[in-house]
């Protein structure tokens, strides 16, 4: 359970291979992206018809938020633990839209197989996008394809609608997962995150 | 606007004591599991609108309807304007009603449902209802972390902002577009260096208390399953399986 960090030297606490330091972290930046969430949601989904137009509102602005966290924490996990709070957050205490919840744990679970299956870990420029690129893929994905399974029109989501949804929202998280790997970058120049 | 105010535990939980508020979490989690699980299979919008208005009761005997009115009156114009948008693609009023009430009496059932939940469980009651439900201890005190601090962040947020409206920078929407810097280097980097301190400070605060991952905390207040929620569950479950009789029955209303 306790753990000498190979960066301080102090002993930290670790669940798995995640310190107190970056559950603390992951925190906070899920408390980030709710914040911004819920201006999107507020802002954009009250005043469209499509469902997927808060999917596509928010891919960019939540994907920086989540790739400068997951340069900080670079451990594969951490996409896992942001969806598995945000899905509980959003699908249970605001907006309390219970498909959230099993949407946004997919979507990081999926995220963080590819980057382990491709990259071994986050931290460079490329796992960064490409993993926010595919949260935002399949977390829109199962959102649209809930709201059809629910009885939504298909005049207005169909098949071909849901791909292109999925499509702009992937290159939308992915174009957020650069900016903030960017971001990350000025961060760690400046002192402010630790490799 | 106030940004700590917008996003306090106030737009959510409602602090009454009902006996919907006293009743455990799990249960009422089994319930909003169970409710949006049976609007999928209930077909006949009568019995759709018969599980809606239960949950409006529910929600009123926890003296949390007035507040809900104000978050289901986004998704009434949500509603209306989808309508609207479908009777002007048909030009067809009654079909476009028709086609989009069992997918809005479903979303309302998922929402309102959500909502009654939502709003008689305290943070803390559901972390604990969590815990018994072999959520991991470690992540628990991440949910804590993220429930705690969503309005002090917003408040962060604010006061960067003001911040740099007292320098004299005042970017609207078109400004931000064409130079992003503005909304980067003003307000992105300035909130996550706060977001570093603030979670190096937690971190530390909670090893230097002997903090060990959350397991086997232990709780002044204990929640455990009641003779009322064996009950309430009990009575749900008979209401739900009537629903599902009458609507596979031959007692369709329409």
């Amino acid at each position: 359970m306790f753990k000498k960090t190979s960066n301080t030297g102090k002993w930290m606490v670790h669940f798995g291979n995640f310190t107190t330091r970056d559950l603390a972290f992951i925190g906070m930046i899920v408390a980030l992206m709710f914040i911004i969430e819920m201006v999107i949601m507020l802002g954009v989904a009250a005043i469209t018809p499509f469902p997927g137009a808060k999917s596509i509102g928010q891919a960019f602005f939540i994907s920086i938020i989540i790739a400068v966290g997951l340069a900080k924490v670079t451990k594969v996990g951490t996409f896992t633990i942001i969806g598995i709070i945000m899905g509980v957050v959003a699908g249970l205490i605001m907006p309390a839209f219970l498909p959230l919840l099993p949407a946004a744990i997919l979507g990081g679970l999926a995220a963080d197989t590819v980057t382990k299956i491709f990259y071994g870990r986050y931290g460079s420029r490329n796992s960064l996008v490409v993993a926010c690129g595919v949260n935002q893929m399949v977390e829109t994905l199962l959102i649209l394809t809930i709201m059809v399974v629910f009885g939504f029109s298909t005049e207005i989501i169909n098949p071909i609608m849901i791909l292109i949804t999925a499509i702009l929202a992937t290159v939308l998280g992915a174009a957020g997962g650069l900016i903030g790997s960017k971001i990350a970058t000025e961060l760690q120049s400046a002192g402010a995150i630790g490799n | 606007m106030n940004m700590e105010n917008a996003f306090s535990y106030n737009t959510s939980y409602v602090g009454e004591d009902s006996p919907v508020h006293r009743m455990d979490p799990r249960i009422k989690l089994g319930l909003v599991l169970g409710t949006t699980l049976l609007s999928v299979f209930l077909q006949n919008v009568a019995w759709l609108v018969t599980l809606v208005v239960m949950l409006l009761a529910l929600s009123a005997i926890s003296g949390t309807l007035k507040k809900m009115t104000k978050f289901l009156g986004l998704f009434f114009l949500f509603a209306v304007l989808t309508v609207a948008i479908m009777t002007l693609l048909t030009r067809n009023f009654i079909y476009s009603l028709e086609y989009f009430s069992p997918f809005f009496l479903r979303f309302g059932v998922m929402v309102t449902a959500g909502m009654l939940f939502a709003f008689t469980t305290s943070p803390n009651h559901l972390s604990q209802a969590l815990q018994k439900m072999y959520f991991p201890a470690p992540l628990s005190f991440t949910l804590t972390v993220t429930l705690r601090y969503i309005p002090t962040l917003a408040n962060e947020a604010e006061t960067i902002f003001n911040a740099l409206r007292l320098r004299g920078v005042y970017p609207s929407n078109w400004d931000v577009i064409r130079k992003p810097s503005y909304l980067y280097r003003g307000m992105i980097i300035p909130l996550f260096i706060r977001i570093l301190k603030l979670s190096d400070e937690i971190a530390i605060a909670a090893e230097s208390r002997a903090f060990n991952g959350g397991n086997g905390r232990s709780s002044l207040k204990n929640i455990k399953i009641g003779r009322n929620d064996l009950f309430f569950s009990l009575t749900m479950i008979m209401f739900c399986f009537v629903l599902m009789v009458m609507d596979k029955g031959t007692f369709s209303l329409i």
